[in-house]
């Protein structure tokens, strides 16, 4: 079947945007959605999905399997990136934290703030991906629900309810970790092979790129528009996959081993999880594995680490910039 | 990995470091776009040479990319506007967002440039990396 350039622009444009996915550890709240029109995308031809679930592996496979999960590669997010470069990344991530931002406001904590970003700017140095377009930056949300959020670029949005879960620096070096692991390893691009799998890409060549011109414009902004909405309807409704939570959990603890944080704060941050009270956030197992699972694979993952240990410095400071959020 | 053919880079600001650490001294900073000159490699980092502004030192290399980010008229990057720039990035770009941001005014765009704005200088990090008994630069060294 082939298609016009304009349609397949819109094709592109459309799928990149749903798949880069928004990054979410906890749950995410329905979000209102800004009313745009979305732009009309023909059917494609459907491609060939695994219809059944594969079979659970051993447990000693399971168990090597969760130990690779610390080790993908460079290679893996430099490929993503391919797809997806820094400055739609950041376009996007922007657009994302920009839709998020129309009901959760941002804490008028500067103090609060400023910590988040020397923890987040920090702790993204040890990541695969220190650099993205703008680099990383870190948002205080008002709001009690136990939440954070990733957007592609570095956008890292979270919530008081969630800090407030966190008992020291580590802990929330634990929270942070996981979230830019999202980012690191490009889950969102990621999500891009999820929709081809629903016949919803049609790749065209890069090049394509070099011959956008202002009559284009029109249908880009378009095409922008719908998919920004696609992609956080995506996003409210299905969340990433638990093989997905759990890379960015091993990714956290290789951040957080490189930083100097000990990744059981890890462990302790997800004990503090599963023991919040209901009602804290909604439906938080509902698109992301429990708490109890990730503890479990969690628990193995530090297995080897040194118990965490908390500088004077680093209690100083915490309570200094949190206490009484 | 020395590339035989300039690079380019792809982040809005890539700083050079006369170390490939990210604590050794700063020597400045490149925008995007700007064409480099890989000199050499070590781990994560490259040695670069970039002509304008005329600077060599070490950058993150995934700071810059083997693409040719120039516009198809021949117009370098780094001399282009941000908006020409991004568009032909598969058209992502600052006028894209300006029209969506007038479509949809309950988007609080503002709130997203002061959370862009809190970048910490890396000499900060440093300093905050150190304090607190952690590990500068993330062990990159």
């Amino acid at each position: 079947m082939k298609f016009s350039s304009k349609t397949r622009l819109l094709i592109l444009l459309a799928s990149s945007l749903v798949a880069a996915t928004i990054l979410c550890s906890f749950d995410l709240g329905p979000v209102p959605l800004p009313k745009v029109p979305v732009p009309s995308v023909p059917a494609l031809p459907a491609v060939p999905v695994p219809q059944a679930a594969p079979a659970a592996p051993a447990p000693a496979a399971q168990d090597s399997k969760l130990l690779q999960l610390g080790q993908r590669s460079l290679d893996t997010a430099t490929k993503a990136n391919e797809d997806l470069t820094p400055t739609q990344q950041y376009y996007l991530g922007r657009a994302f934290s920009a839709t998020i931002l129309q009901t959760k406001k941002p804490a008028d904590n500067t103090k609060a703030n400023h910590y988040l970003n020397q923890i987040g700017q920090a702790l993204a140095l040890a990541a695969e991906q220190p650099d993205t377009y703008s680099g990383y930056r870190f948002e205080l949300l008002d709001t009690p629900e136990i939440n954070a959020f990733s957007g592609p670029g570095g956008f890292i949005l979270v919530t008081k309810g969630l800090v407030k879960l966190t008992h020291n620096e580590a802990e929330l070096a634990a929270v942070l970790a996981h979230e830019i692991g999202h980012v690191a390893l490009e889950h969102g691009v990621k999500a891009i092979q999820t929709d081809r799998k629903t016949g919803a890409v049609v790749s065209i060549g890069a090049d394509v790129a070099k011959t956008v011109g202002p009559d284009q414009a029109k249908d880009l902004t378009a095409a922008f528009e719908g998919s920004v909405t696609d992609l956080t309807k995506t996003i409210v409704d299905k969340g990433y996959s638990r093989e997905t939570e759990f890379e960015a959990d091993a990714r956290a603890c290789t951040v957080l081993r490189r930083a100097g944080y000990s990744p059981k704060a890890l462990l302790s941050m997800l004990q503090e999880l599963g023991a919040a009270p209901q009602g804290t956030g909604p439906s938080i197992t509902k698109t992301h594995p429990s708490p109890k699972d990730r503890i479990t694979q969690a628990t193995k993952l530090v297995a080897g680490d040194a118990p965490v240990k908390l500088t004077p410095v680093q209690d100083q400071r915490y309570h200094a910039a949190l206490d009484g959020i | 990995m020395v590339w035989a053919t300039p690079v380019s880079v792809q982040v809005k600001e890539a700083s050079l470091y006369d170390q490939p650490s990210a604590v050794s001294k700063f020597l400045g900073k490149v925008p995007y776009g700007t064409s480099l000159t890989v000199l050499a490699s070590k781990g994560a980092w490259s040695q670069v040479r970039a002509d304008s502004p005329a600077l060599t030192g070490w950058v993150r290399a995934q700071t810059y990319t083997t693409k040719d980010l120039k516009l198809k008229s021949g117009t370098d990057a780094s001399a282009a506007s941000s908006s020409d720039v991004s568009l032909a990035g598969r058209g992502f770009s600052e006028e894209m967002e300006q029209n969506y941001k007038a479509k949809n005014p309950s988007l609080d765009y503002a709130d997203v440039d002061k959370m862009e704005a809190q970048g910490i200088p890396e000499a900060e990090l440093e300093g905050f990396l150190k304090a607190g008994g952690l590990v500068p630069d993330g062990g990159r060294k």
